[in-house]
């Protein structure tokens, strides 16, 4: 394609510093423990609101459940702030932070 | 005790005696009143034209955009945990996020707990059997997960094990009461909805 003629030099110029400070840095969604909801309901959430298989959505409960917290989605800030917010209007407590 | 049944016609059917009609509602109430949103009157016309929300649209004709709610975490426990932090460790991403979320997050608590009371109506005073689509049990379901939620964070809920041992005229029997109805109801229409 001839577009690629005229951009490769500059990518090539490109310091990879940018790569790595890219703006899309993961961000995740923590679920943590509470002793109130129920794990049938937080697996029926993780199926619903993320559309994950019952034993992908039953292992995240079981992580939430036993480990006090679980990551269960990666992505943009304004993802994961969409994603929290589904959570609280679930009931669940979630929060959200850059992926270390 | 009252239990959600999904019938053959794919409905959520649940039969309440008078007084498990009446504790319900009363609970459901109390979550309503504690979120503090006033009812808007529906606007026939503007829900004809897709436009629901009206008065969230004027807002944010008015510059609002929905970023004028409330910075700081309210002071309630209950309500504390129903609008929790989304951001534990940076408080001005928090501030930010409440700003942005928070009146959307009680809005839409306080039309599920309105949407149960409406089912409810019928059956309060006298009990009955009342049938829900899925769209009504879903609704039910984040209902009662916020009425555990306000009961359970009052009780100071702090595992699965259970109530302590109370004395028979400790008020917090009644609470422990309705808190394990709600789980109840809650685990079966869960469990409905497969």
């Amino acid at each position: 394609m001839p577009s690629t003629v005229l951009t490769a030099p500059v990518e090539l110029e490109r310091p990879e510093a940018d790569l790595s400070a890219a703006p899309d840095t993961p961000w995740v969604t923590l679920v943590w423990n509470d002793p109130v909801n129920l794990m049938s309901y937080v697996s029926y959430v993780f199926r619903t609101h993320f559309g994950y298989s019952e034993a992908k959505a039953q292992a995240l409960m079981l992580d939430v459940h036993t480990k006090g917290r679980a990551a269960v989605s990666t992505g943009s800030r304004e993802q994961m702030e969409r994603d929290v917010e589904a959570m609280h209007g679930y009931g669940l407590w979630a929060t959200l932070q850059k992926d270390d | 005790m009252a239990t959600f049944r999904r019938n053959r016609h794919g409905l959520f059917s649940l039969t309440l005696q008078p007084v498990e009609a009446d504790v319900l509602a009363s609970v459901v109430r109390e979550v309503l009143e504690l979120l503090d949103v006033p009812e808007r009157r529906a606007d026939p016309l503007a829900e004809q034209l897709g436009l629901g929300d009206l008065a969230g649209f004027e807002e944010a004709a008015a510059g609002g955009l929905g970023g004028d709610g409330p910075t700081a975490a309210p002071d309630d426990e209950v309500l504390r945990r129903l609008l929790p932090d989304a951001y534990p460790e940076d408080p001005d991403a928090a501030s930010e996020f409440r700003r942005f979320t928070e009146r959307g997050l009680r809005e839409r608590k306080a039309a599920a707990a309105r949407a149960v009371l409406a089912s409810l109506a019928p059956v309060e005073g006298q009990g009955g059997r009342g049938q829900l689509d899925a769209e009504g049990a879903r609704t039910w379901l984040g209902a009662l997960n916020d009425v555990r939620l306000a009961l359970g964070t009052r009780l100071g809920v702090r595992d699965d094990s259970g109530p302590e041992p109370l004395d028979e005229d400790d008020p917090a029997r009644y609470a422990w009461a309705v808190y394990d109805f709600a789980t109840h109801l809650q685990e079966t229409l869960v469990r409905s909805l497969g």
